[in-house]
């Protein structure tokens, strides 16, 4: 019943979405920049990389382990 | 003047603690810490509060607030399991008295700038002032050999301000019509309608992408043109492959900015169809980024790491 009630949601939902009329579009106002993230953001990204090796090897062993 | 000399090694008086030899000693890293310190507060105290304000609202110069934190965490790690002999040598305290009557004159007198045509280019700018004042530091109370040992870190602080500001006026505007020039020909490849006003891509009169400075592609390149350095160096990299690496990771990154900058066209694309989405592109385009910017770093990881694995094979075999 309540995903019933969910399903419906979205439905209506995307169809508002998909049928709305393009001048809607003048509404959301304006031209969006499209920056880049900060390096700073950037460089928080890479080191997860540089990091994400040694954390998956560790969780694997963890795992083979138990 | 007698040339400075080495300063007596206190190594033979002192009582030396089973496996304290080959050790870091925190009390001489604490000593190089609170000098460095106090000497580039009063050296550069005005010019702290500028790198702050520029790391905190420059997004291409932000990356500068993690390289001192890199910078210390690299040198404890050369440093850690070292034979700690404290042979300092007074050329140190040479260079800290030369940076700091420096920083005296330009206190007084200015800061001592090269102009060419309308170009100007600090001669001494904070990241110089701190390369050579922690050099001179470090060689004072630990000596050539933990120096060396230390180099990159230390090397790493001339880029406390990333990029000049008189490199980025040379390359921005350009690398901005590269980026619009990608885009509005990907646009019409995939056949999306576009209305092009110079570095603006509209998709409809109210929804479209302006190619700011900031999404040049030169953020990407100098994140991981920095990373590439630091990972070259981790993985011990030869000097000459280290170069085409940090070269590579560079050229990848700006040309994955175009790639993030295409993505950003299909999104737009679908937004066209689907007004709700139309209001997080900003949010679609950093999220994009993201991803496509930790792919490309877990990639280019994975070669030093590769090499290094290969050269342990070849080693042992």
């Amino acid at each position: 019943m309540h995903r019933n009630r969910i399903s419906l949601y979205l439905i209506i939902a995307a169809s508002i979405a998909v049928f709305a009329p393009k001048t809607a579009f003048a509404l959301i106002g304006g031209c969006v920049d499209s920056p880049e993230d900060p390096t700073v953001v950037m460089a928080l990204l890479g080191a997860g990389a540089a990091a994400a090796p040694f954390v998956w090897s560790r969780i694997r062993s963890r795992i083979n382990t138990k | 003047m007698a040339a400075p000399t080495t300063l007596p090694s206190r190594q033979a008086e002192r009582v030396v603690a089973p496996g304290d030899e080959a050790s870091l000693d925190w009390r001489v890293l604490s000593a190089i810490l609170l000098v460095a310190a106090t000497g580039l507060w009063w050296m550069l105290g005005p010019q702290a509060r500028y790198l702050w304000t520029l790391w905190t609202t420059n997004g291409l110069a932000s990356i500068g607030m993690l390289i001192p934190v890199a910078s210390i965490a690299l040198a404890i790690r050369a440093w850690r399991g070292r034979t700690w002999d404290r042979r300092g040598t007074w050329w140190g305290l040479a260079l800290c008295a030369t940076i700091l009557l420096l920083a005296w004159l330009m206190k007084e007198e200015g800061i001592p700038i090269l102009v060419y045509g309308r170009w100007g280019l600090n001669l001494l700018p904070a990241g110089v002032l701190t390369f050579l004042y922690t050099s001179g530091v470090v060689l004072l109370f630990a000596g050539h050999r933990a120096y060396r040992a230390a180099f990159f870190p230390i090397f790493l602080l001339l880029f406390l301000n990333p990029v000049p500001q008189s490199l980025i006026t040379l390359v921005d505007l350009p690398l901005q019509y590269a980026g619009a020039h990608t885009a509005r020909v990907f646009a019409q490849w995939i056949g999306v309608p576009l209305a092009v006003d110079d570095l603006r891509l509209m998709f409809s009169p109210a929804l479209g992408m302006f190619i700011a400075p900031g999404c040049n592609g030169l953020r990407g390149a100098l994140a991981m043109g920095l990373l590439t350095m630091i990972a070259g160096h981790h993985y011990g990299l030869p000097f000459a492959m280290r170069g085409v690496y940090v070269v590579s990771g560079v050229v990848l990154a700006y040309l994955l900015n175009l790639v993030r900058l295409c993505g950003l066209v299909l999104c737009y694309r679908v937004a066209l169809g689907f007004a709700p989405l139309a209001r997080h592109m900003e949010a679609a385009d950093y999220v994009l980024g993201s991803l496509v910017f930790f792919s490309a770093a877990l990639f280019v990881f994975a070669a030093p790491r590769k090499w290094k694995s290969l050269k342990n094979q070849s080693a042992s075999s």
